[in-house]
């Protein structure tokens, strides 16, 4: 399912957070969203999985107005995945993942044993189908990331779009769900932080002071002169010996002064 | 990605009878609390009078017993047995579903200003006489906490950015206690010393002065908001990780919210325009609920229900013969039983 932004604008007391986005993903894309802390990334992000109304400017997902839609038909379509969304209550795993069900459910259809087999699905592709009992505040950071995915995935979306799902977790588990969302057939657009991690992108967009300044292949897009300018800090490219992929390097921008100092010395 | 290919079980569907267990012994628990509120009090009434006379009432079944006994039962034990009833599972459903959208444990429905305004309401009529005697106490009571509860809810509005729930906290804090100083205003100004005594009683809940007349109100009510309570249970369980999550899975947040708080409101402003505000109960019973069956809703709406209406009758029996001779505010009773109570759940849940 193809997912498309003309223009999308919105501000936030005069100050523009997002202004005149465009971007066109296409079906079964994973499409990365990079760009420095208060770019816009998540705002952007808001207003494609239609949970912010875009002050100017239309989210069409297959050539249909989001705001044409119900947010049940919306959430039957697409799936997003927060930041770290939280809970007090005392809930359990497969509680949790059941809550991806609701917009199939209704007074007329109730749970059947096919919603219990999604949920079953769900949980065994991000591995937690063994601790479906468990209650969410045992679970780690990690295992509370995949418990959202599995959420998002029992919706059964087209389009699936998560915002920095690897912030703030373990180094195993950003990089096992980031092989997860990289799996999936779906149309994924992921916002990152790690630019190592957008190398897994199919196309990225960079933001910038709320603008999308670029659109391209990892291949196009992170290059050490460019990614200079967007994020203020000195990159180098390295190629793993073990692969022969190649990794960025990053120093600060007066620490990479300094090494060039001590070049001419 | 799991790489076996598990086919989708096909389950034959048959209907299983256990699932009635739990709603028939909580039906049959509400029938067996209003039967001892029918049974206990100054004077003591048998069950099998309590029986004859709903029989001689409702099917002329001319069985021959103690007028003055059948007058008691059903003048006046009955009808406040079920408007007990009827409050109890009312105010602790509009606790639930408070403390799901405003994602506050200590959210009660107290907190959207609902009776501190019927307060105000109460003791505009009551003592500075509004109305001029056209306009019954309840009814003060009823304007005054929509009017309370519309205050609120436009200051909440107002002040709302992207946290709204939070807010509506907030500005609940903020109404409760300006409707709170004009109540201390106005009988500060003009009420005498028993008209004080007697607002107070009023102030923490007083069954003394239901009649039939309220249970055709109260009654269906409880019944119907319960109801459309229940079937929004799978959105409320929505909610659990916020606006936006429950946005996310295709919940229409602002319709939900705006139809259930309403509800709420609606709910107990028609409860404490009856019987006055009766603290506790939405606060405590839907934590005590939790603890039996869990945080999913279908299971914790009704259970909730059942819990505050046996909970209330007990605490109106209570409330009747605790000291002989004399009624207690039945607001005494339950944050007597409600506040020790309520400290043992927050014990028991940081384990």
């Amino acid at each position: 399912m193809k997912l498309e932004a003309q223009n999308l604008t919105w501000s936030a007391r005069q100050l523009p957070i997002v202004s005149d986005v465009s971007v066109s993903i296409k079906s079964g894309e994973m499409f990365g969203l990079i760009g420095p802390n208060g770019s816009g990334k998540s705002t952007l992000m808001r207003m494609l999985a239609g949970l912010s109304k875009p002050q100017k400017g239309v989210v069409e997902l297959d050539g249909i107005s989001l705001k044409q839609t119900s947010r049940r038909q919306i959430a039957q379509k697409l799936a997003f995945v927060e930041q770290q969304a939280e809970t007090q209550d005392l809930i359990k795993v497969r509680d949790a993942v059941e809550l991806g069900r609701t917009c199939w459910l209704s007074a007329i259809s109730p749970w059947s044993a096919h919603d219990t087999y999604i949920v079953d699905t769900a949980l065994r592709s991000v591995d937690m189908y063994h601790m479906a009992n468990r209650s969410w505040h045992t679970l780690s950071g990690g295992e509370r990331q995949r418990v959202h995915i599995a959420r998002a995935l029992a919706q059964e979306p087209s389009v699936l779009l998560l915002d920095e799902p690897t912030n703030h977790l373990d180094i195993s588990y950003q990089v096992s769900i980031l092989d997860l969302v990289t799996q999936l057939d779906t149309t994924t657009v992921v916002a990152l932080h790690d630019l190592n991690q957008a190398f897994k992108c199919d196309r990225i967009g960079v933001m910038q002071a709320g603008k999308m300044i670029a659109i391209g292949t990892p291949e196009e897009i992170l290059k050490p002169k460019f990614l200079e300018e967007v994020f203020g800090v000195c990159v180098h490219t390295l190629i793993d010996p073990n692969n022969g992929k190649t990794v960025l390097s990053f120093h600060s921008v007066s620490s990479g002064r300094e090494h060039n100092m001590r070049q001419v010395i | 990605m799991t790489t076996t290919v598990e086919t989708e079980p096909v389950i034959q569907k048959t209907f299983d009878w256990s699932r009635l267990y739990w709603p028939l012994a909580g039906i049959v628990a509400i029938f067996a609390a209003i039967l001892a509120g029918l049974m206990i009090g100054e004077t003591q009434i048998s069950a099998i009078t309590a029986f004859k006379t709903i029989a001689n009432k409702m099917w002329s079944a001319g069985y021959d017993i103690d007028l003055i006994d059948q007058g008691i039962l059903w003048e006046y034990r009955l009808p406040r047995a079920i408007v007990a009833a009827s409050c109890g599972a009312a105010l602790a459903v509009s606790g639930v579903v408070l403390q799901a959208l405003l994602r506050n444990a200590l959210a009660d429905p107290y907190i959207l200003g609902l009776s501190a305004g019927a307060s105000t309401g109460a003791v505009l009529v009551s003592i500075a006489g509004f109305g001029a005697g056209a306009i019954s106490m309840s009814t003060g009571a009823f304007g005054g906490a929509i009017i309370a509860f519309i205050i609120v809810a436009g200051l909440a509005k107002l002040a709302s950015g992207r946290g709204g729930a939070a807010q509506f906290v907030l500005a609940g804090i903020a109404g409760s206690q300006l409707f709170n100083a004009l109540t201390s205003f106005i009988i500060a100004k003009s009420a005498s010393a028993d008209q004080a005594r007697g607002i107070m009683f009023w102030l923490l809940g007083n069954l003394s002065g239901v009649r039939w007349f309220d249970v055709v109100t109260a009654a269906p009510v409880a019944l119907l908001g319960v109801f459309i309570v229940f079937l929004h249970a799978r959105s409320l369980d929505a909610f659990t990780f916020g606006t936006d999550a429950a946005a996310s899975v295709g919940v229409a947040i602002r319709r939900v919210q705006i139809t259930l708080i309403s509800i709420t409101a609606l709910l107990t402003a028609i409860m404490v325009s009856i019987v006055g505000s009766i603290g506790f109960v939405g606060l405590v019973i839907p934590h005590a609920a939790r603890y039996l069956v869990g945080v999913r809703h279908k299971a914790l709406i009704p259970t909730a229900a059942i819990i505050g209406a046996v909970f209330l009758v007990l605490a109106d029996i209570v409330a009747r013969v605790i000291i002989p001779g004399q009624v207690l505010p039945i607001g005494v009773v339950t944050a007597l039983v409600g506040a020790p109570a309520f400290a043992i759940i927050l014990i028991k849940g940081q384990r």
